[in-house]
């Protein structure tokens, strides 16, 4: 049994008042129901009474209740059917305002049983004699076709909505282009034949409509550029995002886009700017005329420019996109570098995207004014933004080899000014400015040394004791100075132990004669008192090397690295592609493709490593062959989970191997070297293979591409593992138990021979190799 | 696809004021973006970081399951919050340019955007929602054309509605039946007259030793018309080619710009923004000119505290600078400042005995809020033939390191005057029009963001 309506309350006294006999009670009544409404507050209940209402002269209060039954619909879609009648009855009204509201609103009520009634009279709005109607009309087609498609080509309306491309009135055209393109991109998600009728003898009607609908051919091509120049903003988007979807037939036809498009960077609304230049990107690849693609990067360059006086959020989403585009076309902005200074109360989100684009521009030209305003930057209160300075200034060392040398002059006076975070983030730089300029700034060695005090943090110990080993020769106290980081040994995070561990080494193979007990202590403090597996690996491996072969050790610890350099690209070469065609979309602000975070499921990490890696894997094997272990593992590592391992890396890494290694190394060399009793020769000579051809390597992760490539990306730059010759075994999962275990340093490679852990041992290589 | 999902209006305290309805969405789906949105800038205020402008809400619908998600478009516009959420691969521009003429046309209807209008014409602003955006494609967007179906709030309608009159004044049953869909057919007005405000505004940054690093001038024309029938204007400049990178409104005709550098348009009824536009920088003599305020000013920071001074000049022979204002921050832990501000002039309109207890000399009014640590000296004028008026001074802080900002804003006011010298030539009344109107031309330079570094 029902139960029977409360007698008292709110919603007691607006029925009440919904059956007044004078209008404008009722009126008032409908008004408090969707105040209501808007609060939170349930007013489902009175529905049978506001419906009541429906039949009015006053359009105001016919929009009201008409918004009521929107909001209602879905929980009362049984109740829906009482209004059919009242609408039936508007859609033919002698007020075009009546008749696109009804029509709109029976359209976006979403109940099945409404549609049926909706058919013939959106066919008749469709052909209407007022504009607003048409549109509106125009633009229920495809709100049809999302609910029920074989209504749509049951009436033809996707045939009607593509003959009012050619209608008079642009607003008209810019809402059929509108739900054209919704209604393509609903139709690619259904079903080819419906999945109730698998009978192909006799084919049932298809509720996808004929896809030639959809293609756009010259002459609508003609019509639609027409109606760009005439059509609201807003349509204008949607014919420009039809535009950036339709391909072109031959190159001459893409000029003719192009050019047509063009004047669109006039316009007012940021939207359509970036909408027009989205079009442009996409159509300029077909064309090759010189003269035309000047003049195209020259004019897409001062609209962009001009987003930038903006307020901060359009400025931010607008230099997300030019930070994308320079990506593409380093050229289209070479001279505008002023522009993009920062002010110092601009928003953090905007400093961080111009300091990116700045560096981004940096030519031997205007490197005087960058380095300039940076310095200014690393003067300012906000930590964070001050770091990116430094670190910006560190970049531009790398790119421009002219630069470098006032670069390392700037890095030299922040370091002066002894503000810690700043010092702290100058020496990390440095490390790289020595990466990629090998003795030539040995000159600064002895005031970074005096700064060591200042440090506090991790990256930046390192980075410095780094510094220090690599140049142990140079500097007359290295035994002194490492001999401090020693002390603390302990206390110190991983990354500080593992550093200073390979720096004693290289100060040890440099100048044997007086780092004899230091090497001695760190390798008992590194073996002993550490519990990081990969500390103790690299000590017991040093160790190992040390004391059978010097030479071999010094091959493997001083070998050379490979020079850094400043990645063009920020994403990988297929994504920047992909984010190309959708510059101006969320995707472009992401720096993502949109499938991974957006719609139907997002990609996981292993997709977005798959399309990374797609165009190149037609050449995979022969760049395998140059490509060294390091550089497949970084980016093996992405996929830990993945049960499908990208088969060209790691058929190509161990045939890289089989090709470099001498003495026949081989994958079944390999596998025994863990089986084998005395494994250490070989186990020598496929390290120091490895160790020789790292510089043919450069790991080139593709950055940021998932956020979880930061840590790699970091690698690269830094002078974590992934540099040293012993990058394959530290970053691989857990090595075999016996190398941990007391039986110290004699005989770790015996105890490894041992029955199930060279099984561990084996796989462990292999999934390496 | 150029479409977004709806709008979604907060008050201050985060609680939605006006949602517009989510028709493809569940229930659930403005409630999660509205948590979202307030527990990031929850986080945001906590972590004293701004929030970024597009922020991403997991959305945990449709797809069977499998994640989803939808971006959050947010501005705050007098302390309400206005948000946009973005189910599907859209241009973000697209949502805030969607917001931006929202807000004008709210603007135009309430007169001011705050709580209470809101809240007290929501039927108002829904019937607007309902107009602008059908299922997230914009639809009718032109102010011009909505005042045509929905009625603005007029104190008429008001009385009207307590007198239980109604439908004395109805929407019009002919919508968008006008051949120009910015311009009403039809217009009357008794006295024709047509202004056109020249506006622009100056971006620059000067560093210590008073040269420009980088300056910009961005100037728009605004202009209201109200001119009978269906006018054809000819707009001529004595020197287009100052005008670079135009942005046009849609009347105008690009062809005949392009060709002649004329602006050929019919225009909409009321006020619009006709052009945006950003000035040439000068190609000949001395690029300092462009700012016609000179500053000179030095900052000497001591343990907690420091001195300061800051001297200002006009470069601007013909008109007087006027409302100067210099705004320094002096960093966290700033208590305190004593200055003495020294010039020849005083300010009009102040009276001495209440400059005084500000710190007030005949060089300007100062003052410091403790609270934003902001010191800001104010000049109602500046010529360039009074002696240059000066501030020093010192303040303290409690910080032994005071961070006073490495740069300060400097604004000011110039009325009929012209930093790129653009002038109107000649305007041109064609079309069906039989009256002569009044046509009026007037000029503002001021400053953008001006950024002085020391």
């Amino acid at each position: 049994m029902a139960m029977a309506p409360p007698r008292k309350g709110e919603n007691y006294e607006l029925r009440q008042q919904l059956n007044s006999e004078y209008r404008e009670k009722r009126a008032d009544a409908i008004k408090r129901v969707i105040a209501n409404h808007t609060i939170g507050k349930d007013c489902s209940g009175l529905f049978p009474d506001v419906v009541k209402n429906m039949q009015t002269d006053d359009l105001e209060q016919k929009k009201l209740v008409y918004l009521y039954l929107m909001n209602y619909a879905k929980t009362q879609p049984e109740l829906v059917i009482l209004a059919v009648n009242t609408f039936v009855k508007d859609t033919a009204d002698p007020n075009p305002l009546v008749r696109a509201l009804a029509i709109r609103t029976m359209s976006i009520l979403r109940a099945e049983k409404i549609l049926d009634y909706l058919a013939s009279p959106l066919s008749r709005c469709l052909k209407d004699d007022n504009p607003y109607v048409r549109k509106t009309a125009a633009l229920c087609v495809a709100k049809v076709f999302d609910l029920k498609s074989e209504l749509c080509v049951e009436y033809g309306f996707v045939e009607t909505l593509r003959d009012l491309i050619g209608d008079g009135n642009p607003m008209v055209v810019a809402n059929a282009v509108a739900a054209l393109a919704d209604i393509y991109e609903a139709s690619l998600n259904l079903p080819d034949t419906p999945p109730t009728s698998p009978g192909r003898s006799s084919p049932p009607p298809s509720s996808k409509p004929n896809p030639e609908l959809f293609i756009i051919d010259p002459p609508t091509l003609t019509k639609l550029l027409v109606a760009l120049n005439e059509c609201s903003e807003w349509g204008r988007i949607a014919i420009l995002n039809t535009l950036a979807r339709y391909k072109a037939l031959d190159e001459k036809e893409s000029e003719h886009i192009c050019e047509r498009v063009m004047p669109q960077f006039q316009h007012v609304n940021a939207a359509v700017v970036l909408g027009a230049v989205k079009v442009i990107m996409i159509h300029m690849k077909a064309v090759t005329r010189e003269d035309l693609i000047k003049s195209l990067t020259r004019k897409m360059a001062p609209p962009l420019v001009t987003l930038i006086s903006s307020p901060p959020e359009v400025q931010w989403v607008a230099l997300r996109n030019i930070n994308l585009l320079l990506q593409k076309r380093p050229g289209i902005l070479a001279n505008e570098m002023r522009v993009f200074f920062c002010k110092y109360n601009d928003p953090p989100y905007v400093k961080v995207e111009k300091l990116d684009i700045m560096v981004r521009l940096a030519s031997e030209k205007n490197v005087d004014t960058l380095l300039g305003e940076l310095k200014e930057y690393a003067s300012e209160v906000d930590v964070d933004f001050v770091r990116k300075a430094v670190r910006a200034v560190g970049q531009v060392a790398i790119k421009i080899d002219e630069a470098a040398e006032r670069c390392v002059g700037v890095l030299m006076e922040l370091i002066e000014t002894r503000v810690s975070y700043v010092v702290q983030e100058a020496v990390i730089v440095i490390k790289d400015i020595f990466r990629k300029y090998p003795h030539s700034y040995e000159g600064i060695i002895p005031t970074l040394c005096a700064n060591l005090e200042e440090l506090d943090e991790p990256e930046a110990k390192a980075s410095l004791i780094w510094i220090i080993g690599e140049y142990a020769e140079k500097i007359e106290n290295a035994d002194e100075l490492l001999g401090t980081f020693l002390e603390s040994f302990k206390e110190e995070s991983y990354p500080v132990q593992l550093q200073t561990l390979t720096a004693i080494v290289k100060l040890f193979l440099k100048k044997p004669d007086e780092s004899q007990t230091i090497v001695q202590k760190v390798l008992q403090a590194a073996t002993k008192d550490c519990d990081s597996a990969d500390v103790r690996d690299r000590a017991y491996i040093y160790w190992r090397l040390l004391s059978s072969d010097p030479a071999a050790a010094k091959s493997v610890v001083l070998a050379v690295r490979p020079p850094i350099s400043l990645p063009q690209t920020t994403v990988a070469p297929a994504i920047l592609e992909e984010l190309l065609a959708e510059v101006s979309s969320l995707a472009s602000v992401y720096h993502k493709p949109a499938a991974t975070f957006i719609g139907k499921g997002r990609l996981g990490a292993e997709e977005m490593q798959r399309r990374a890696l797609e165009p190149e894997e037609e050449n995979a094997r022969e760049k395998a062959l140059q490509t060294v272990v390091a550089g497949q593992q970084a980016e093996n590592l992405l996929d830990f989970d993945a049960d499908d391992e990208p088969q060209p890396s790691s058929a190509g890494g161990s045939q890289s191997l089989s090709m470099l290694g001498k003495g026949g190394i081989s994958s079944s060399t390999i596998s025994n070297v863990a089986k084998s009793t005395n494994p250490l020769d070989e186990l020598m000579d496929l390290f120091s293979t490895a160790s020789m051809t790292t510089p043919a390597t450069q790991p080139v992760a593709p950055k940021s591409t998932v956020s979880g490539i930061q840590g790699l990306q970091d690698d690269r730059q830094d002078t974590n593992t992934t540099h040293d010759a012993f990058a394959g075994l530290t970053g691989l999962g857990s090595p075999p138990q016996g190398l941990g275990d007391g039986n110290g340093v004699t005989s770790p490679v015996q105890s490894q021979g041992q029955g199930q852990q060279s099984g561990g041992a084996q796989d462990d290589l292999l999934g390496l190799f | 696809m150029a479409r977004i999902d709806g709008i979604i209006i907060l008050d201050p305290n985060g609680k939605p004021l006006i949602s517009s309805h989510f028709p493809l969405h569940p229930p659930s789906y403005p409630s999660l973006h509205i948590d979202t949105f307030n527990s990031a800038r929850k986080k945001a205020i906590a972590d004293d970081e701004e929030l970024d402008p597009v922020i991403w809400v997991n959305t945990l619908s449709r797809g069977g399951g499998s994640m989803s998600g939808a971006g959050l478009c947010h501005v705050e516009r007098e302390g309400l919050y206005f948000l946009v959420p973005v189910g599907q691969e859209v241009n973000p521009l697209f949502a805030f340019s969607f917001l931006d003429s929202f807000l004008d046309t709210l603007k135009d209807y309430l007169g001011e955007i705050t709580e209470i209008n809101i809240k007290d014409n929501f039927d108002i602003i829904y019937m607007l929602i309902e107009e602008m955006l059908d299922e997230g494609h914009p639809m009718t967007m032109e102010t011009n054309m909505l005042k045509e179906i929905v009625l603005p709030p007029t104190l008429m309608r008001k009385l009207l509605n307590v007198a239980g009159v109604s439908g004395l004044q109805a929407p019009t049953t002919q919508p968008f039946t006008a051949p120009i869909p910015w311009r009403r057919p039809g217009v009357r007005h008794s006295s024709n007259e047509i202004y056109f405000d020249i506006e622009e505004s100056i971006d620059a940054i000067i560093d210590k030793r008073g040269n420009i690093l980088s300056s910009s001038v961005w100037g728009r024309i605004n202009c209201n018309s109200r001119l009978s029938g269906n006018p054809d204007l000819l707009l001529n400049f004595s020197n287009p080619k100052v005008l670079d990178e135009c942005a046009f409104h849609p009347c105008i005709r690009y062809n005949k710009w392009e060709k002649n550098r004329i602006l050929s348009f019919i225009p909409p009824d009321g006020k619009f923004r006709l052009l945006e536009y950003q000035a040439v920088p000068p190609t000949t003599g001395n690029v300092k000119n462009q700012l016609p305020l000179g500053v000179k000013a030095n900052l000497v920071i001591e343990p907690n505290g420091g001195r300061f001074s800051v001297t200002l000049s006009s470069r601007l022979n013909s008109r007087p600078l006027e409302d100067i204002v210099i705004s320094i921050h002096l960093g966290k832990g700033a208590t305190s400042v004593s200055a003495t501000a020294q010039g020849d002039r005083k300010p009009l309109g102040s009276r001495s005995e209440e400059g005084a207890a500000e710190g007030y000399v005949a060089g300007g009014n100062w003052e410091f809020d403790p609270h934003t640590q902001i010191l800001k000296w104010k000049l109602s004028s500046l010529v360039s033939t009074e002696r240059s008026p000066t501030l020093t001074g010192s303040f303290v802080s409690s910080e032994s390191q005071p961070t006073p900002s490495p740069a300060f804003e400097t604004s000011f006011n110039i009325q009929h005057h012209s930093f790129s010298n653009l002038r109107v030539d000649q305007l041109k009344v064609q079309g069906d029009v039989m009256y002569k109107p009044f046509k009026g031309v007037r000029q503002l330079a001021r400053s953008g963001k001006v950024e002085v570094r020391w």
